[in-house]
């Protein structure tokens, strides 16, 4: 079983479903499909009574984000006559929404973790830890990848001010008193400050070796940058006791 | 649909709502209030009336502004065309909040109105100029 994610190799996420297992391939997912998924997310705030009330619809985005990345799938049974899927007109969109919306799920679930190692942190760098689901192993189960590690610079005030300008950008929709806030979301920049802070990574490979600048920038997943600069972002809890 | 980094006028009155909240926080939790004292102060903290997204722009604004004053400079050049305007609107809204509520010259707390006669926080007497 590997322990690093093979960034180059198409991911097979496998969905089990009444005892069953179906196989489905994705290729690489390009910035630019990422950045359609972002837009795509419907996240909004309503101002009910003087409180605010937020909402958070992203399956549309996901079921998009599916089938333009789907290349195959298997496990499912077919038309008479068709010996491959690739034979049936729109299979993607006959394939179950539970079944997409389960790869979508599990391409998406990153998150942040603690860190692996006992070191305190370097002044001047900056490490962010993910833990993630990537693809199923050549025995078919999905595992999580844990401890993911991102080296970055230390952001500039500059940057700072970009995540802080982009992340603040919002449209109204009914009129500025009893409209609804449409957040349009910071998550290109987030992308192009991984780009510009980024420095090494640990747990992912590159046709098998550990890549160097240009690798990661050229290869890392899209979410995966988004999710590593946003937790870079994320001011640090202090440490609070409570008084006796 | 409004572009809200782009409404300069939605965001000033986004900001005075803002100042006004946080003057009426900052004096709910004064020393020795009782809990009852501190229920009804907490009713009298105005309600936002605008669009989320008009606080949260705000929010931006003030960060930039705090970096401003703290002398980190962000260069004009660097500042976005609707940053620029955002920070006039903060400086228009700020004017305005100061009129509406001006510092004692002895200790410098801000008064709930311009008719006090004296100030709470150093009991100082204020004098009516003449007409």
């Amino acid at each position: 079983m590997s322990t690093s994610i093979e960034l180059k190799a198409p991911r097979i996420i496998v969905i089990e479903d009444r005892g069953k297992q179906y196989a489905l391939t994705l290729a690489r997912i390009p910035k630019k499909l990422w950045l359609r998924y972002f837009e795509g997310i419907l996240s909004t705030s309503e101002n009910q009574n003087g409180k605010r009330v937020d909402s958070f619809d992203s399956s549309a985005a996901r079921l998009d984000l599916v089938e333009q990345s789907l290349t195959t799938a298997s496990g499912y049974a077919l038309p008479d006559g068709k010996t491959s899927i690739d034979q049936v007109e729109g299979w993607k969109s006959m394939l179950p929404l539970s079944h997409r919306l389960g790869v979508a799920n599990a391409i998406i679930s990153v998150s942040a973790s603690e860190p692996s190692d006992d070191d305190p942190i370097s002044l001047g760098q900056e490490s962010v830890f993910l833990d993630a689901v990537w693809s199923a192993g050549d025995d078919g189960i999905m595992r999580k990848f844990k401890g993911l590690r991102h080296n970055f610079i230390s952001p500039t005030s500059e940057q700072q001010r970009r995540v802080s300008r982009d992340s603040s950008r919002s449209r109204v929709v009914g009129g500025s008193r009893n409209g609804k806030t449409q957040w349009l979301g910071a998550q290109a920049t987030l992308a192009d400050l991984y780009d510009e802070l980024i420095v090494s990574v640990e747990g992912y490979t590159v046709d098998g070796a550990a890549p160097d600048r240009e690798g990661i920038v050229e290869f890392m997943d899209t979410y995966h940058k988004v999710a590593a600069v946003d937790v870079l972002f994320a001011p640090a809890a202090p440490k609070v006791e409570e008084e006796a | 649909m409004i572009d809200v980094w782009k409404d300069a006028e939605g965001v000033r009155m986004a900001l005075e709502e803002i100042f006004e909240s946080d003057f009426v926080r900052s004096r709910i939790h004064s020393e020795g209030a009782s809990p009852e004292t501190i229920e009804r102060m907490e009713r009298q903290v105005p309600p936002r009336t605008l669009a989320w997204g008009y606080y949260r722009f705000g929010e931006h604004l003030l960060h930039l502004e705090a970096l401003q004053q703290a002398g980190i400079g962000v260069a004009s050049v660097d500042l976005a065309a609707f940053e620029a305007e955002g920070l006039l609107a903060l400086h228009r809204a700020r004017s305005a909040f100061k009129a509406r509520h001006p510092a004692c010259t002895a200790c410098g707390e801000r008064q709930q109105n311009r008719f006090g006669r004296e100030c709470p926080g150093c009991g100082s007497k204020f004098q009516r100029k003449k007409a």
